[in-house]
């Protein structure tokens, strides 16, 4: 049984290689059949495969881009992140034409580690509203 | 899990029952500190003090008479709970500028909320999925639809 600090050290990596695109770390730390339940614009990632798929495409738009942990507690099996994510969009994402301008939006995370201490599942909601009116795809409301 | 947190968790769940689901806005002098600070996504990026809380909480009880919150899952740690959370509710008066449309709207979010030494609720980092609800308000185009050459996003 891992710890709870343990968990949050290996959610801590899980950040890490996602911001440096190493995503081959996961096999060390993920179960193969992670999965993620997201929102409405990216509802699931289904399998750590599934997994390095999504944050790859998302890292191949936005090269730069840095997960930065604000918050993050432990409770149990669980860890949750409040998490700031800072790129700069270099290609087409969600239809829209490279911008090279520097974006960011906050994102928060619940992860389910099984009795070895990996990652099992995840629950993530992120400001995508932010996303889509940085992107153009949705207007300013104030 | 100490007594504290399973303190802290039933006043989240008094929160969500009692304010948001019943409208009763004085229970919120009970469970928040009055310079309570929300950090929040796009739509609402910050709120200072309880005070603003019951205005927008009675705002949207206006809009959406029996709207509620459904607490799917809770992680609690020192002063810190964090709360999966569905909401829901029927669109009875106007909200953002747009008619009644009786729809049932909902969305998701995971919120996390610090309590201070009182065991009052002092801030709140909360993300929001929203732009299903916005989308069905029509505040918000439907990406997908202005962007014919993108991929579906609301799949």
């Amino acid at each position: 049984m891992s710890t709870p600090e343990q968990n949050i050290a290996t959610a801590r990596r899980f950040f890490e290689s996602a911001s440096n695109g190493t995503f081959d770390d996961f096999d060390e730390y993920m179960i193969p059949e992670f999965v993620t339940h997201g929102d409405a614009l990216f509802p699931f990632f289904r399998g750590r495969d599934g997994m390095k798929g999504g944050i790859g495409g998302f890292k191949n738009a936005y090269p730069d881009a840095k997960l930065t942990v604000e918050q993050i507690f432990a409770d149990g099996d669980r860890v949750m992140a409040h998490i700031r994510v800072n790129g700069t969009q270099e290609k087409v994402w969600l239809g829209v034409p490279a911008k090279n301008e520097a974006q960011t939006w906050t994102s928060t995370t619940v992860i389910r580690f099984d009795k070895e201490g990996k990652m099992a599942e995840r629950w993530v909601i992120e400001d995508e509203l932010g996303m889509l009116q940085q992107l153009g795809l949705a207007p300013k409301f104030r | 899990m100490g007594a504290v947190q399973e303190r802290n968790k039933a006043t989240i769940k008094r929160f969500y029952d009692e304010v948001i689901g019943k409208g009763n806005a004085e229970v919120v002098d009970e469970v928040m500190d009055p310079n309570f600070e929300h950090w929040g996504d796009a739509l609402f990026p910050h709120i200072l003090g309880s005070a603003a809380i019951k205005a927008g909480v009675m705002g949207v009880k206006t809009a959406f008479p029996d709207g509620k919150t459904n607490i799917v899952d809770s992680v609690a740690e020192g002063d810190v709970v964090v709360t999966r959370l569905e909401w829901s509710g029927t669109h009875e008066g106007e909200f953002m500028g747009k008619a009644p449309s009786h729809e049932v709207m909902s969305w998701a979010g995971i919120s996390t909320y610090r309590f201070n030494d009182e065991g009052k609720i002092i801030q709140r980092w909360a993300n929001e999925d929203v732009i299903p609800m916005l989308m069905q308000l029509g505040v918000i185009p439907n990406p997908a639809a202005s962007n014919p050459g993108g991929r579906d996003v609301t799949h």
